[in-house]
């Protein structure tokens, strides 16, 4: 909420413009993406996003996957609880053919 | 029936009817390596852990839902790395991903070309997985010092190489095989180099107690038909080892009497 008083006009106006360009930035700032790197490729997810909701994204939900957050390794039951945050890196993983 | 006895190898205290292990890599489909695991009789398979692909399509079955860690011991590997650091992060992601499993094929390469174990790298990584709690069946040269310091270390199995990876050469040197066997106090299982059945067998004939083999089946012009041979190669090699093979001589040594010669 923002209060002007003055006895110009003007002054009026342009004070509760800018106090709406400032409530507007804010808001920008809170929607705002962050940035992951998942198996070296960069992907932008929402703030807050959970491990959990992220493979479900991703579409990895089912199968047999093993994930490092930043070289430590995060056991599956703790994916919903693990908040991502901006920069964080992940590896996701699984078993494929091999000798 | 007096040899029929079914005799079983303990591999990190768990009993194996089949000595021979095989891999999963290079086969055209899922189906065609089920087909040739089958076959085969083996009950442990080798897999490696790699990067999900981001895009991969949900829908298609992965390898481990057409070849169950519920019907088979899934053997993860560390096939790529060339440190111990790399090793050990990849036997650490195996474990999670298959459910606190412990039983890991540790391989540290050395050379892009030879695919040849850096030994020094895999003694540093057998050493931190042992003390993790893994149960490390390691590839490894020939080399019997080598061979007997993993077993030290607490390695549940060593495996060391007939030829190179992929080269189907067989086994380059029953010697060293043998003095690593005279030696040992843990199954000692060859593992690379394998090309045809009579490799196979060579490796049980000298006393091995299991083979490991991928590109021998895998690159077969029929794999399935190739499992078979292999499968029937480890049990005549196992055989004829218990069996206890006749000397060997410079000479001939008649298998007919001269006694009672007519003429």
């Amino acid at each position: 909420m923002a209060v002007f008083a003055s006895w110009q006009h003007g002054d009026v106006c342009s004070g509760l413009l800018q106090a709406s360009n400032l409530a507007q930035v804010s808001s920008d700032e809170w929607l705002k993406a962050m940035n992951l790197f998942i198996n070296g490729e960069p992907k932008e997810v929402e703030q807050a996003t959970s491990l959990l909701l992220l493979l479900e994204i991703l579409k990895m939900g089912k199968g047999r996957i093993a994930i490092e957050l930043n070289g430590e390794i995060v056991p599956r039951s703790l994916f919903q609880q693990t908040v991502l945050q901006n920069d964080d890196a992940l590896e996701i993983v699984q078993a494929i053919g091999g000798g | 029936m007096s040899q029929q006895l079914k005799e079983t190898i303990t591999i990190a205290g768990k009993e194996y009817q089949s000595r021979l292990i095989i891999g999963s890599g290079k086969y055209k489909d899922f189906q065609e390596n089920l087909d040739a695991l089958e076959t085969s009789g083996a009950e442990i398979i080798t897999v490696a852990i790699r990067r999900v692909n981001l895009g991969q399509n949900s829908d298609e079955p992965s390898l481990l839902e057409v070849i169950s860690p519920e019907t088979y011991t899934i053997l993860p590997n560390t096939a790529g790395c060339y440190t111990a650091d790399d090793a050990v992060r990849t036997c650490r992601m195996a474990r999670e991903l298959l459910g606190d499993h412990k039983l890991v094929k540790l391989e540290v390469l050395g050379d892009q070309k030879t695919l040849y174990p850096n030994v020094t790298e895999t003694l540093i990584a057998a050493e931190i997985l042992v003390q993790e709690g893994f149960d490390v069946m390691v590839y490894t040269s020939d080399d019997p010092l080598i061979a007997k310091r993993l077993e030290e270390i607490g390695c549940v199995a060593v495996m060391p190489l007939g030829a190179p990876i992929g080269s189907g050469l067989g086994i380059r040197n029953p010697h060293n095989i043998r003095l690593i066997l005279e030696n040992a106090s843990v199954p000692i299982i060859v593992d690379a180099g394998v090309g045809t059945a009579s490799d196979a067998s060579i490796a049980m004939e000298l006393g091995c107690d299991g083979v490991l083999m991928n590109t021998a089946i895998a690159e077969a012009k029929d794999p399935v038909l190739m499992a078979s041979a292999m499968r029937k190669a480890v049990e005549s090699g196992r055989e004829a080892f218990l069996a206890g093979r006749m000397p060997r001589r410079l000479y001939a040594s008649a298998s007919s009497p001269i006694d009672g010669t007519f003429f």
